[in-house]
């Protein structure tokens, strides 16, 4: 037996006992496109859905982990400024520290104050302490930057899978549910002033660069959600 | 010293060795095999593994397999054959290596990989290699934005065995087919030379005068495909690479190519030597057998820092 079966089968025990029904992470159908161009994408392995495993854990394990685990932000945001070396521990998860950044699960409340709706890599900024000038940029899609979702759950580690294509997959994936989920159904039109609710994760960023959001969810008061 | 002198002590020192064993035994044998030192990336890999297990007080064979798995099966033979503790591999690709990393295991000597995984678990103690998909990703995202989310482009692939180069490609791919005003014009392989990027970058700027930009699997290719649009006038030309070596560094520097995606490679070749030792010294790694390290975008605001596969402080 593989190690990656095992986690499987481990990740599948733990649900079971948890009373968690609906996570099922077995073989499905072929997983789509396979070539661009006139070159394969290779090892993009057929018998493994990502889109399937993701929506099976979304509504029973990831939203409620999303939920129970949110720090405010601005307390995570103070401790990173003051030592980023302690914070990691403290408030955020790393699957392996050494090689891989923590990342970090926080809820925060605010004003947005800019919005760049016109990239496909759109985004708000939000004031998170009435200062009125913004603190921290959040994703809305449909072009959503890096995997810090999926980094952020402990149940989806990377030795979990076959291979990078597959883990890479399982975030992109994630990123897909909240998009088509939430984002998608937001209303997009005169976003500065209004305030929002943001839950969501976000990797420690690099020296001199901004924190950037990842959310699992958004309410905009008097919109839609 | 002359010949005679220089002869002289190899004899002697041969003599010395063959009479006492104690010497002979001293140093445990570490072996590090990768494909040719030609691309810089894989000379630092195997500098930073020899640096670190010579200081960790290993005697080393580096060891050379061309991404040739035959070549790299005779690499093994000889690695096993001198009775070495530890194999450091970067493999000559990812499903003709399992059977090598088979033999060595079952010759008792474990194999620590680095750079490009295997597609097998539980042959290998470690396999150390960077997420070329978030490194992949964040030089598509750069690439992206430097166009300015539209326009025709180019892709030169890596060589098509490496896996590295079909996860970069899918990384790509991911993020800038998310944008309808991206248009590819051209994708082809370069097999990670480049001399073969020179070659084809010409051949596709005769056909697609009016590209915008070049995103390319690795640095050499990216090398290679910018001597070509010098050569014909074209440095408008957006063109981004993967790896983080000097020469793209200088180009960036200078204007030239606009980004690359550094590979912590000396790091990780340190990292699997550690491994290596902790292993032999103790029976475990303390790690998991996979393991990924991540990728940083090398862009004009950060290459300064950019020094042989690593960030200076």
């Amino acid at each position: 037996m593989t190690v990656r079966t095992i986690v499987l089968v481990a990740i599948a025990v733990a649900s079971v006992a948890l009373g968690i029904s609906g996570c099922k992470l077995k073989k499905n159908e072929a997983a789509g496109t396979k070539t661009s161009g006139q070159l394969e994408i290779f090892f993009d392995s057929s018998d493994f859905n990502a889109d399937k495993v993701v929506a099976d854990v979304w509504s029973p394990k990831v939203e409620p982990f999303m939920r129970d685990k949110a720090h405010p932000f601005a307390e995570v945001q103070v401790a990173l400024a003051k030592d980023a070396k302690s914070a990691g521990p403290e408030y955020g998860y790393s699957e392996n520290p050494a090689q891989n950044p923590y990342s970090f699960i926080v809820k925060l409340d605010g004003n947005v104050v800019d919005a760049n709706t016109k990239s496909r890599a759109a985004y708000i900024e939000v004031d998170t302490n009435g200062d009125g000038k913004g603190d921290v940029k959040v994703q809305l899609g449909p072009v959503i930057r890096g995997t810090a979702l999926r980094d952020v759950l402990p149940f989806i580690p990377f030795s979990a899978f076959k291979n990078q294509i597959e883990y890479a997959n399982v975030g992109r994936a994630l990123n897909a549910q909240v998009y088509d989920s939430k984002l998608s159904k937001l209303d997009r039109e005169n976003l500065v002033g209004k305030q929002v609710s943001v839950t969501g994760a976000f990797v420690t960023p690099n020296a001199g660069a901004e924190i950037l959001i990842t959310p699992s969810n958004v309410t905009i008061a008097g919109g839609q959600q | 010293m002359t010949f005679l002198k220089k002869l002289m002590l190899a004899t002697a020192t041969t003599a010395l060795l063959a009479a006492s064993p104690v010497i002979a035994s001293a140093a445990d044998l570490m072996a590090i095999i990768t494909p040719s030192h030609d691309n810089p990336f894989f000379k630092s890999e195997a500098e930073g593994a020899k640096a670190r297990a010579e200081a960790l007080g290993y005697e080393t064979i580096v060891l050379v397999h061309d991404d040739d798995a035959n070549k790299q099966n005779e690499l093994v033979d000889t690695a096993i054959a001198r009775g070495a503790k530890a194999i450091v591999l970067d493999n000559a690709g990812s499903d003709a290596s399992v059977a090598a990393v088979q033999k060595a295991k079952d010759a008792k000597i474990p194999s620590f990989l680095i750079d490009r995984e295997i597609n097998a678990t539980g042959i290998a103690v470690s396999q150390i290699v960077s997420n070329n998909y978030q490194g992949a990703t964040l030089g598509a995202e750069f690439f992206v934005e430097q166009m300015g989310e539209k326009g025709t482009y180019v892709e030169l692939v890596g060589r098509e065995a490496d896996i590295n180069a079909g996860i970069r490609s899918k990384g790509y791919h991911d993020v800038i087919d998310q944008y309808p005003d991206m248009k590819m014009v051209s994708r082809q392989s370069a097999n990670w030379s480049q001399t073969e990027a020179f070659a084809k970058m010409q051949s596709i700027l005769q056909a697609n005068p009016d590209i915008k930009g070049v995103i390319s699997g690795n640095d050499t290719m990216a090398m290679g495909a910018w001597a070509a649009l010098k050569a014909a006038n074209r440095t408008d030309v957006i063109l981004v690479g993967f790896d983080g070596s000097n020469d793209v560094r200088d180009s960036i520097s200078e204007g030239g190519i606009k980004g690359t995606v550094l590979q912590p490679a000396y790091r990780q070749a340190e990292m699997a030597v550690e491994q290596a030792d902790k292993y032999i010294k103790t029976g475990s790694t303390g790690q998991e057998e996979k393991q990924l390290m991540d990728c940083l975008l090398i862009t004009a605001d950060n290459s300064k820092k950019l020094e042989t596969f690593a960030m200076k402080d």
